[in-house]
């Protein structure tokens, strides 16, 4: 074979092979799921010093906000790693979100305890862990888009 | 209009970007692995020092152990799927890169 049909063949093979990798293609709606629930979330937890009951109803919608944005990531192709940590985040026999509610309501129902400050040593940290969690999320679909770096996580105090 | 030209041209770009896109990426994934450890070390000695300390009880100390151990699996799953779109981007500006080269060669 003539050396410019081989160059000619190894070009095609190459456009043939981009079609192949499989990742998903950056979704706005799947950014701001990430980045809202982040918030919701936190705002949750800075209650917990509080009775599980006063913020049932609360706990219960990110429940099922949280369920959605893996039922609309696990629908798009090519989006398992997206869909996985959806999957991680909601679980409550985990400790991400569905987990810290589940501890929430079934370890402290009365709200976890406070230090003298009035503040949650336990809390700040559970804040902590869970916004590097969302934030790992954010910067995958944010790379999707363009290339991005992650930010590093945040140093607890 | 020299294919021979043009080939060669779009193999020194491709070798070029591959070179550059794939040693960002690693660098950027080692910093982000180094920087969780480090992260997690002082975390987890920090969480041993306040359940011994009385800050916080048994359950919660176990809780955020645990929770160390998910936000490992996070980071996994994210970097898989970061590397994948890093991949389909590179593979992007090579693609780019033939049809600008062919396109631009036509007379």
């Amino acid at each position: 074979m003539p050396v410019i049909l081989k160059k000619a063949f190894a070009a095609i093979s190459l456009l043939l092979f981009i079609g192949c990798v499989e990742i998903a293609d950056y979704s706005l709606q799947a950014y701001t799921n990430a980045t809202s629930l982040k918030a919701r979330s936190l705002s949750l937890v800075a209650k917990a010093t509080e009775p599980y009951a006063t913020h049932r109803a609360e706990a219960e919608a990110l429940l099922i906000a949280i369920d959605e944005a893996y039922e609309f990531a696990n629908g798009i192709e090519n989006n398992n790693e997206a869909a996985r940590m959806w999957e991680i985040l909601r679980d409550p026999d985990r400790t991400l979100v569905g987990g810290f509610v589940n501890a929430w309501e079934t370890g402290a129902a009365n709200g976890f305890s406070t230090d003298e400050s009035g503040g949650s040593p336990f809390l700040r940290e559970v804040g902590q862990n869970l916004s590097d969690s969302f934030d790992r999320l954010i910067c995958l679909e944010a790379n999707k888009r363009e290339p991005s770096a992650c930010p590093a996580p945040a140093p607890n105090l | 209009m020299n294919l021979d030209k043009i080939f060669e041209e779009i193999a020194d770009g491709i070798k070029e970007i591959v070179k550059n896109g794939a040693k960002a990426f690693a660098d950027e994934a080692e910093k982000d692995l180094r920087a969780f450890l480090k992260d997690s070390e002082e975390d987890l000695k920090r969480y041993s020092r306040m359940f011994a300390d009385g800050a916080i009880s048994k359950f919660e100390y176990q809780f955020l152990v645990k929770m160390k151990a998910d936000g490992a699996e996070m980071l996994a799953v994210s970097a898989k799927g970061i590397a994948k779109a890093r991949y389909k981007h590179l593979l992007e500006s090579v693609r780019n890169l033939i049809v600008s080269s062919v396109m631009a060669a036509l007379p």
